[in-house]
């Protein structure tokens, strides 16, 4: 009886600690993958800001994509309720349509260029904050952190 | 560059249908579309950084391909057709921002003779 205890006791704690590495995975892969939204809006901020139409498109469309594959994952959920998800993905989807467009025409608003630096600019510095609250449910952020 | 050939009756028959109050334009993110089956007809306006001229912009788009344009062109300030198609730039953005609806509202507060407008908050 007392070793059908001990075995139970031993099993809740095995499936506790599984489930805590599952946790703390799902995390490390959040983190990995708010980086990469991280760094297509960096390169997005640089590419529009050279004034490169057509690659800007090229990388805005990369960013929607990152952002919407990453958007409905149940760790993003955690992080950020879907109605913000929701409203990053409308901004990131306006940002491509409008560079799509101007790419088309190989050419851009002087106004409407700095409003979509604005706007992406405002994206990359959002999930740089969820990166580091990630980072620090995942129990690995440091100070060289992005 | 003018308007392209087969673009220019098109772009006078919307004009004219878009004054009658028989188009619908839907505004997205400073674009003015035209929602149709099987594509959207789209109109956009800007001032070139580069060259400092103002231009009036067009697209075919298909609403399902999240890549591209069918078709693009664009008519520069000073061009041949920049009348025409600014002024049809004018009408859609008159149209999906609701102005008649809005300035006759107004214009029927203003007959009623009654004081209009919001007091300030303190």
């Amino acid at each position: 009886m007392v070793q059908l205890w001990r075995t139970k006791k031993a099993a809740v704690a095995a499936a506790s600690s599984a489930a805590d590495t599952v946790r703390r995975l799902s995390s490390v892969v959040a983190v990995s993958s708010i980086e990469q939204i991280c760094s297509r809006s960096r390169d997005l901020i640089h590419l529009i800001r050279a004034k490169n139409l057509t690659s800007s498109a090229t990388a805005a469309f990369e960013l929607r994509e990152a952002l919407a594959k990453f958007c409905k994952s149940q760790v993003a959920l955690q992080l950020l309720n879907g109605d913000v998800w929701a409203k990053f993905l409308k901004t990131i989807a306006q940002v491509h349509e409008s560079l799509e467009c101007a790419a088309s025409i190989k050419k851009i608003d002087a106004g409407n260029r700095e409003r979509l630096l604005q706007e992406v600019s405002n994206l990359h510095s959002e999930m740089s904050m969820l990166s580091t609250i990630a980072g620090e449910k995942a129990g690995e952020t440091n100070a060289y952190s992005k | 560059m003018p308007i392209p050939n087969d673009y220019r009756d098109i772009c006078e028959m919307l004009l004219e249908a878009t004054k009658k109050g028989l188009v619908n334009w839907i505004e997205e993110a400073g674009t003015f579309e035209v929602r149709l089956p099987e594509y959207n007809f789209e109109i956009w306006s800007g001032t070139d950084e580069l060259g400092q001229r103002s231009f009036v912009a067009v697209g075919l788009k298909d609403p399902s391909e999240r890549r591209g344009l069918l078709d693009s062109w664009y008519v520069e300030e000073g061009d041949k057709d920049y009348d025409l198609i600014f002024a049809l730039f004018g009408e859609a953005r008159r149209k999906a921002r609701r102005l008649p609806e809005k300035l006759d509202s107004l214009r029927n507060l203003l007959k009623s003779g009654s004081t209009i407008g919001e007091i300030e908050k303190s």
